[in-house]
């Protein structure tokens, strides 16, 4: 009786027969799992006392079981809470209902006749393959290692790299059935708190039964889902995500994720990798800048062409005029349907190859790219100037940092070649005014998408189309509203002292 | 509600890109005139030759063949004779890339700017193609069967862009002309050919004078050269052959390259009637004397005052000759009209270049013989 | 929880520059040479002094309501009736400006790019643009109009081309066509500076003190009237007289003649670029005619007016578009401008100086 009013006084919740007794007990834990047979229990006795191990075998070590629990247990005299054995592993007194969710961790929970408390164990299996470079985001110089699908990892990558107290991790708990932690981390002192209390009030409010991608969350977290932009950046590099911390950014990471997402960024973060702080800065610089001429590029240059081809030929320089006519001369379809013909093969072959193995994908890239092209030009259905302008896009969309911009800038294509093919150059003009009409509107979490162009920003323009030397990028990103906007005071202060 | 009125876009949009395309020409239904020849005809009409290319197809990736094909045609108009090319041709033809216009010299008599309105006309129009002027028949220079180019259009446009650098001719397109066919104050100068059938070959004759919108005379090739250097053009290195024996009868050549050329009109005013002064500072070099070594400064200097006279003597041929055919190719009542507004307005309006005196001062300097004396 | 929009100096300088750059300045130089002559340019530069003299007078109207725009202005000065009718005949003039911008538009772009396109896709292509950028908010439009002046960039650094084959007889001697015809000219241009009046109406909005407000609407003023100056005065110098009486729209001409190695006929890509360049204009007229509606009719919001102004101007310039009605629209654009845009203003400061009225510092209405 008396143990039952201590476990009513502890956690006020209303108490019934059933959970008081020690057999009630077990029944309530095995009932909470619905009586899944992954549902261990061991039955120990200590000091007469009967008792269980409870554990879910799929995702407990029983080695670390064995050390933790059972090998104390036969060691030692008695039981008590002040006594148990410390292992590395934590322990800890809880309640019954938190029992179950410390069972579905991985812990162990063990459980005696007569002891009201419970005691739980961390014995959670590591799921995890080791620190290795992101395939998405190779680089050539720095840092080669990635995050892995463990959250507790992962932060501990980022927190090595930043070895400051202000740095804060908040966690959540997202999915009603899957209850996927994830963890909001920020650097508190410079990263704007009202950002951070914005997304976790949208964090708090979501509703759904399960998360276990990032994607999930950035469908759900974003201010405009059907815009074709991405509103947050992906990223695999612990380096990238420390960078984006140390300008005010939020990573949110999650559980069995090796993503890391970067909020709230702007267009220009798309364009910006690892490697342009790698290299020396004119190099970096020019290497941005291709980038970003890439984008355009693979955004226009197949609806050029057709609006030249089927508009504007005037356009076309006299000394290879005669070329392109006789390249054109005996292609059946009209070019709007060659170009698509051409972009939609393109679009199969790294469709097919991306999720294949590694060899068979390449044969997949050799046989679409020089099979397809070489015959499909010799057989006359697509002209071999398009196959190049078509190739030139697929290749430069690719150059684009972001894989997930790249897919962006080829879907666009495709209704800016049909204006194109319907106005000709006014075609392009218009869309091209609906496009930038429309990342003036984006905002991600109440910063401007489009900065530092639109709105200006002149700080900003340093580190966006080219990259400025790193010690003139003084100022965070100023769209951010950061609390501190000073990033460097007097770098390079040797040069007065050498003087 | 926004997402019913993004749908509503959407679908409205559709059947637009569905209907669509009216302005659309493709390049694979035109043919393109690169070349286009217009000669008189009877009672007034117009004659035009057209060249346009006809591929042969690709073959096994080589480089397709192209060859030129010449249509003639007659009509009322400039236009209406390419109307009616367009009657005798699979596709549409398309004069929005040609390259050189040509006119025949009886054409030429008659004036240049009812046929190239056309041309100014159309939003399309190629503006930027050359202008010449073939003695004889245009039909001629389309028809002829020259190997340096693999189309006759390429080969004229090649012909005058090279001659333009060498300093033949002016360097006037479709669009330059215009003003000056238009404007009383100056008027233009245009390239002169002869065909020669035989050789397959056109050759350069020097150039056509106008006389606003006619032609009215014609330079030869050095006149032309003299013309250019008086006009103050700097671009161009122009050379010439010149004869330093004082006697005519014997022949001592020198060749001569002008590097610098500073050129000034000059006006001067007296009792309300102009004179004008060309005169240039030129610099030159010897790029070929075939008599002597040219070792002895007393000789330069000597050489030099030949030349000078010579040329001086070829500046008042050629002037002689402008004035002879009423074209004020230096736009010398332009410059009355901008420095002496007044007297523009009172006596000098569209007045003939005729009663204008004027005189050629040229003023030379030797830089150098080459790398030997 | 609602933020004020709230724009830069900078934005509120390419805001002026978009709206009152668009249709006109393709045909200015013929407009004005037809009575200055060779001295158009000057003509143009003695406008823009003018217009300064016009901006000096709106800040200084500016100033006395600092927090209110235009139509506010007009509430507080007139009272209910009287102010919301001259509020209705605002918008009235901003819709028809906007139709006119369309009429115009769609003449020139058929004339010299798309001939056999019917009237109503490119008219519907116009309206729609404007309606999605125009439904948003003044720091949207205005970070749209930053991007787009670099579109006007381009027409200054390929106009210079023209230099190469210039011949400067063509302009000389100055003074040639009189005083007179200098002044006259002058006065017959302002329809360029059309949309010089929306400094009213975004100038609350604007981020800076009076004094800045009025060095922005300076600088955006110094920079239109030398754009219009410096392009009249390429065309002069590469036309001469007879020429330019043929050309309607010869800033398009000038380009079509130039020629490069890559694009040989930079006029069809100048002419893309400058649909941004007219879109920004009947943008900021879609703008001020659904503020002038909000205003008027509080309960319906902004997008609605929006989507009516459009239609409006899309039905008006469907049914306007012939050779004739064309001259009449612009005549009638250029006297409406009068009073609009000067007569108005100019008694409204006029006004607020004999009765000494002031803001009372009233809030601003609230903006979507």
């Amino acid at each position: 009786m008396k143990q039952t009013s201590d476990f009513e006084d502890k956690n006020g919740q209303p108490s019934t027969k059933d959970v008081a007794t020690f057999d009630a007990r077990i029944e309530y834990i095995k009932n909470s799992f619905v009586n899944t047979e992954d549902l261990l229990m061991l039955p120990v006795s200590y000091n007469s006392r009967k008792g269980f191990v409870i554990y879910i075998a799929t995702i407990s070590d029983s080695e670390k079981i064995q050390e933790s629990i059972l090998f104390p247990l036969i060691k030692f005299g008695e039981l008590n809470a002040a006594d148990i054995p410390y292992t590395a592993e934590t322990q800890d007194k809880i309640t019954l209902q938190e029992s179950v969710k410390a069972l579905l961790k991985g812990n162990a929970v063990v459980i005696f006749n007569g002891l009201d408390e419970i005691f739980s164990f961390n014995t959670m299996k590591e799921i995890s393959r080791n620190l290795k470079e992101p395939d998405s985001e190779k680089t050539v110089r720095g840092s080669h290692v990635g995050f892995v699908e463990n959250l507790s990892t992962n932060i501990g990558l980022i927190r090595k790299g930043i070895e400051s107290r202000h740095l804060k991790i908040n966690y959540h708990q997202i999915g009603e059935y899957t209850n996927t932690q994830i963890a909001l981390v920020y650097i508190e002192g410079i990263c704007n708190p009202a950002l951070v209390k914005r997304l976790e009030e949208r964090i708090q409010t979501l509703s759904i039964d399960m998360t276990f991608s990032p994607g999930y969350l950035e469908e759900l977290l974003e201010d405009q889902p059907f815009s074709p932009f991405p509103h947050l950046l992906y990223t695999e590099r612990p380096d990238r995500a420390i960078a984006q911390l140390m300008e005010g950014r939020i990573i949110l990471l999650s559980e069995g994720s090796s993503d890391a997402l970067a909020l709230p960024v702007s267009f220009f973060s798309f364009f910006q990798t690892s490697d342009d702080y790698n290299t020396r800065i004119i190099t970096g610089s020019f290497f941005r800048f291709l980038r970003v001429v890439c984008f355009l590029l693979s955004l226009l240059l197949p609806s050029l062409y057709i609006a030249v081809i089927g508009f504007h030929f005037e356009i076309i320089p006299k000394e290879i005029l005669v070329l392109v006519k006789s390249s054109v001369e005996n292609i059946p379809f009209p070019p709007l349907i060659e170009a698509m013909v051409m972009a939609f093969t393109i679009e199969l072959i790294r469709e097919a190859g991306i999720r294949l193995p590694t060899p068979i994908g390449q044969t997949i890239g050799i046989v679409g790219g020089l099979i397809i092209g070489d015959a499909i030009v010799s057989a006359g259905l697509v002209s071999n100037i398009m196959v190049i302008v078509i190739a030139l896009t697929a290749i430069s969309s690719f150059t684009v940092a972001s894989y997930e911009m790249s897919n962006t800038v080829r879907i666009l294509t495709f209704p800016i070649m049909l204006s194109a093919a319907t106005f000709g150059f006014a075609g392009i003009i218009f869309s091209l005014m609906f496009i930038v009409g429309h990342l003036c509107k984006l905002e991600s979490l109440g910063t401007p998408y489009f900065t530092p162009i639109a709105p200006f920003n002149l700080q900003g323009m340093k580190d966006a189309i080219i990259r400025f030397p790193i010690w003139l990028l003084k100022d965070r990103p100023r769209e951010l509203h950061v609390k501190n906007k000073k990033r460097l005071n007097q770098p390079r202060r040797w040069e007065k002292n050498e003087k | 509600m926004r997402n019913i009125i993004k749908r509503f876009i959407v679908l409205t949009t559709i059947p637009f890109l569905l209907s669509g395309c009216w302005d659309q020409r493709l390049l694979k239904e035109q043919k393109l005139i690169l070349l286009i020849g217009y000669d008189k005809g009877h009672n007034g009409k117009i004659i035009s030759n057209t060249d346009y290319p006809i591929s042969k197809g690709v073959q096994n990736n080589s480089a397709s063949t192209t060859k030129s094909t010449i249509l003639t045609t007659e009509g009322e108009t400039a236009l209406d004779t390419l109307l009616h090319a367009d009657l005798n041709i699979s596709e549409k033809i398309d004069i929005s890339k040609a390259q050189v216009v040509l006119f025949g010299e009886e054409m030429a008599r008659q004036g240049l700017y009812k046929e190239l309105d056309h041309i100014y006309r159309n939003p399309k129009g190629a503006l930027g193609a050359k202008v010449a002027i073939i003695e004889g028949k245009a039909r001629d220079a389309v028809r002829i069967k020259q190997e340096e180019a693999n189309l006759n259009g390429q080969y004229y446009d090649e012909y005058l862009k090279s001659g333009e650098a060498t300093g033949f001719f002016t360097n006037y397109n479709v669009q330059s002309v215009c003003p000056l066919l238009l404007k009383h104050t100056k008027d233009p100068l245009l390239p002169l050919l002869k065909i020669s059938p035989e050789r397959h070959r056109a050759r350069s004759i020097g150039m056509a004078l106008f006389n606003n919108e006619k032609m009215t005379g014609k330079l030869n090739v050095s006149e032309s050269k003299m013309f250019l250097l008086l006009n103050g053009e700097k671009k161009q290195k122009v050379s010439f052959l010149l004869n330093t024996n004082n006697q005519d009868s014997q022949k001592e050549f020198i060749v001569i390259e002008i590097l610098n050329n500073r050129q000034k009109t000059k006006l001067s005013v007296k009792n309300e009637a102009v004179t004008s002064i060309l005169s240039s500072k030129l610099q030159y070099r010897i790029t070929e004397y075939p008599k002597d070594q040219l070792t002895n400064p007393i000789l330069l200097k000597k050489l030099n005052k030949t030349i000078q006279k010579r040329l001086t003597k070829k500046a008042e041929k050629t002037i002689a000759k402008l004035q002879a055919a009423n074209c004020d190719g230096f736009g010398i009542e332009e410059e009355i009209r901008v420095h002496h507004h007044q007297l523009w307005k009172e006596k000098y309006k569209n007045a003939d270049i005729k009663n204008i005196p004027i005189k050629a001062k040229l003023d030379l300097e030797l830089i150098n013989s080459g790398i030997i004396n | 929880m609602k933020n004020k929009v709230q724009i830069t100096k900078l934005q509120m300088i390419t805001f002026l520059i978009q709206t009152q750059i668009g249709v006109a300045f393709l045909s200015l130089p013929y407009e004005i040479h037809q009575i200055a002559k060779g001295d158009s340019w000057i003509s143009l530069l003695l406008t823009g002094l003018f217009m300064e003299i016009l901006v000096l007078f709106y800040l200084i109207l500016c100033s006395r309501f600092p927090n209110q725009d235009l139509f506010q202005i007009l509430h507080s000065m007139f009272g209910n009736a009287i102010g919301k009718g001259i509020t209705f005949l605002y918008m009235g003039y901003f819709l028809f400006t906007g139709a006119t911008i369309l009429v115009l538009f769609v003449h020139i772009l058929k004339r010299w790019m798309l001939p056999y396109t019917p009237a109503w896709v490119i008219l519907f292509l116009m309206a729609s643009v404007g309606i999605y950028i125009a439904i948003d908010n003044l720091k949207v439009i205005a970070r749209f109009y930053f991007i787009a002046t670099f579109a006007l960039l381009v027409f200054l650094f390929i106009t210079p081309v023209a230099f190469k084959d210039e011949n400067i007889h063509y302009i000389l001697p100055i003074g040639q066509s009189g005083l007179m015809n200098i002044l006259k000219g002058a006065s017959n241009v302002t329809l360029a500076w059309q949309g010089i009046e929306f400094i009213l109406l975004i100038s609350p909005f604007v981020l800076a003190s009076g004094r800045e407000k009025f060095k922005a609407a300076t600088l955006a003023n110094i920079f239109i009237t030398f754009f219009y100056s410096f392009l009249t005065f390429v065309c002069l110098i590469y036309f001469n007289n007879e020429v330019m009486k043929l050309l309607p729209q010869p800033v398009l001409y000038l380009l079509k003649s130039f020629s490069f190695k890559i694009i040989e006929r930079p006029d069809l890509f100048i002419i893309s670029l400058w649909i941004i360049l007219v879109g920004t204009s009947f943008i900021s007229y879609l703008y001020g005619a659904s503020l002038a509606g909000t205003f008027l009719i509080k309960r319906w919001p902004r997008k609605a007016w929006v989507y009516l102004s459009a239609f409006t101007c899309f039905v008006f310039a469907l049914f306007f578009n012939g050779e004739n009605e064309i001259e009449k629209v612009t005549k009638t654009a250029t006297y409406s401008g009068y009073i609009f845009f000067m007569a108005i203003p100019v008694f409204l400061l006029l006004l607020s100086f004999l009765f000494k009225k002031r803001s009372k510092g009233e809030v601003n209405a609230e903006h979507y």
